[in-house]
């Protein structure tokens, strides 16, 4: 429980949370309510006047297989993304936390990708991969796999949930880190005792006292992929070819700004804030009745 | 059952050397406790054993095999760890039986194990819970039920009882004691209590900055510490130590404006001005007034701890001197009055402050 504190004078209080009040009313309660009153509006093509419709711009949105399509793509790209990028980081604590010698320039080293920011990790993975300047398509060239992500849709994605990846790896990592030092060594002497080698002390033991770390871990991912990633899609793949990497986030940007289709944008946004809203929700529940071992 | 040999055993870390070439032999079935001071090595050398830590010279052997590049699991022994260290994400029963599974043994094998051992330690109610839902001792319980399900030769016990409150302790104690009768296990428990290792110990080792100080049966510890350590760290309250010489066939007390002395033993010390007298707070008699004849120290009263059967008397012999005495007496005396501590003779232990070792004749104080 937090100490009440007390104030004598009754604005001071105000004045201290009044910069946070105006931060958070400026970048997010106005955009957003503005982004649902945009939803209820369709604009004609020359923005001179508009028109209120009711939910007609969700309805048009539902029934839209392009707009279904692109969910579906999320999903997708939302799971492959996490599920990658949490493998390969919990691989990556489990295997510095063994290390002994020079561990924490190890964890320092791994969490650098963090800083840098999703435009630039896009482009970094694009220049590898470009189909006439990279290196890595040269590699895969010389392997025998012929790779062109501008023409296919498959290896366009492949790359987007790569770029995605490495950027999260480092966050994953740290928290991964955290929750294995967490667990007590010596239940994992104990197990050893009990005859459990490596792998198996690994499944039967760390894992399952790891899940908290990995379900919270899990969320964040999900959130990131919905919604942070648009720099890592604008810089590689611009949402093509053909839509194959149109996601949620980049297809609102795309219909409302390159589309010019207001309304339709803002009912999209609308909808996505509603998953983000779910998914904390999800999570302060869960957070709140965490098993603590 | 199966006997332990400790050959030279050292372990460094770094440049820092925790143990010190130990050598020691645990015979088959029995109960040998380590005890000391934190920070003397005690835990280190019990994971050695365990496997758990790795030798960097000497050689462990269990049942003649040295141990020293074996997996722990391959040991065949059972450790008992001080947090206890419970699967917390598994059950009571699933904690018992996760040993058992990883040697392959069938179900109903495993139930039956399960059963008999949850009713040896009168915790077949408890096996659907968690460990979360256990209090302390119910939590002792289940770790000692899974190191003995295994039925492995040599048992090892991390300080298992120290987070456990007094009254527990003591009862646990009485049972451990019970367990080591009945299943005839060698075992090995770590311990800094020495009233733990009394009580429990087949033998004691007695161990000091990575060294031993003295093996022996608890009797011998108490009766006939070899170091001044020993003596200290054996027995409840400490030793009393008074320095003392030997002059003219007597031993005199090294205690100002304060003249006795007793019959000193015939031996040929090349130090006698410089000797330490240890006397156990037990064999000191206290006395409001002397009889004629008698010889005692004369000293106030500091502080009266009654324990009920006991009573201990701290004891201010002017010049910092202090002498705790106890006695199941009930003496008519309060704090702050004078009074006489009198010696017998025969229960002194003389060492030599130099080396910290026991005379070899002091015994023969008559």
């Amino acid at each position: 429980m937090l100490k009440p504190v007390h104030f004598k004078s009754s604005i001071l209080p105000y004045l201290l949370v009044f910069p946070q009040i105006i931060i958070t009313l400026v970048f997010f309660i106005w955009p957003a309510s503005q982004a649902l009153y945009q939803s209820f509006l369709v604009e004609d093509a020359f923005g001179l006047s508009s028109e209120f419709v009711w939910l007609d711009n969700f309805t048009a949105l539902f029934s839209d297989p392009d707009y279904l399509n692109s969910f579906l793509r999320t999903f997708f790209f939302s799971m492959a993304t996490a599920s990658l990028s949490m493998g390969f980081s919990l691989m990556l604590a489990v295997k510095t936390d063994r290390v002994i010698r020079f561990a924490t320039p190890y964890r320092a080293l791994l969490i650098w990708p963090y800083a840098v920011a999703p435009v630039v990790a896009g482009t970094l993975w694009m220049f590898m991969f470009d189909p006439t300047l990279g290196l890595a398509a040269w590699w895969l060239k010389t392997a025998g796999i012929s790779w062109n992500h501008r023409m296919n849709g498959n290896q366009a994605m492949l790359l987007i949930i790569f770029a995605a990846s490495w950027k999260q790896i480092s966050y994953n990592f740290l928290f991964f880190i955290a929750g294995l030092q967490a667990i007590p060594k010596s239940l994992i002497e104990a197990a050893a005792i009990d005859g459990a080698g490596r792998t198996r002390q690994f499944w039967s033991i760390v894992f399952p006292l790891l899940s908290p770390t990995t379900f919270f871990l899990l969320v964040v991912n999900v959130v990131y992929t919905f919604f942070d990633t648009f720099g890592i899609v604008h810089a590689v793949t611009k949402g093509g070819p053909a839509g194959a990497t149109k996601i949620l986030v980049y297809k609102v940007y795309n219909d409302g700004f390159i589309g010019l289709d207001l309304g339709g944008s803002a009912a999209q946004s609308v909808i996505l804030m509603i998953i983000v809203i779910a998914l904390t929700i999800i999570q302060f529940k869960y957070i709140e009745r965490r098993v603590e071992y | 059952m199966a006997d332990i040999l400790l050959e030279d055993l050292v372990k460094t870390y770094g440049d820092h050397e925790a143990i010190h070439r130990i050598s020691c032999h645990i015979k088959p079935g029995e109960f040998m406790v380590i005890v000391g001071p934190s920070g003397c090595g005690k835990s280190t050398l019990l994971r050695m054993i365990a496997g758990l830590e790795t030798v960097t010279r000497g050689n462990i052997r269990i049942n003649g095999q040295c141990v020293n590049r074996i997996e722990p699991k391959d040991r065949d022994i059972a450790m008992v760890f001080q947090n206890y260290a419970l699967y917390p994400h598994m059950t009571v029963f699933n904690n018992m039986a996760y040993g058992l599974k990883l040697r392959k043994m069938t179900k109903p094998e495993i139930q039956t194990r399960v059963r008999e051992c949850a009713d040896l330690l009168q915790i077949g109610h408890l096996l659907d819970r968690k460990p979360k839902e256990l209090s302390g001792g119910q939590r002792q319980r289940v770790a000692m039920g899974r190191a003995i399900i295994r039925k492995p030769s040599v048992f090892l016990f991390d300080e298992p009882l120290s987070n456990l409150d007094a009254k527990l302790r003591q009862s646990m104690r009485v049972e451990l004691k019970g367990l080591h009768t009945r299943l005839k296990t060698t075992m090995v428990y770590v311990t800094h209590d020495q009233v733990e290792a009394m009580t429990l110990a087949d033998r004691i080792m007695v161990l000091n900055e990575g060294q031993i100080e003295q093996v022996g049966t608890p009797d011998v510890l108490y009766e006939r510490p070899e170091t001044i350590f020993t003596a200290q760290f054996i027995g409840s309250p400490e030793m009393n130590f008074i320095k003392a010489r030997i002059v003219d066939q007597t031993l005199v007390f090294d205690i100002k404006d304060q003249g006795i002395s007793f019959p000193a033993p015939d031996i040929e010390l090349s130090n006698t001005e410089n000797l330490i007298c240890g006397i156990r707070p037990e064999h000191i008699t206290l006395h409001g007034a002397l009889d004629s004849g008698q010889a005692g120290i004369k000293g106030r009263i500091q502080l009266i701890e009654r324990l009920g059967s006991d009573t201990l008397y701290y004891i201010d012999l002017s010049h910092d001197r202090r002498l705790t005495i106890k006695t199941h007496l009930n003496l008519p005396l309060q704090i702050h009055d004078e009074v006489y501590a009198g010696f017998s003779p025969d229960r002194f232990h003389l060492f030599d402050p130099a080396s910290g070792k026991r005379l070899p004749l002091s015994e023969k104080i008559t």
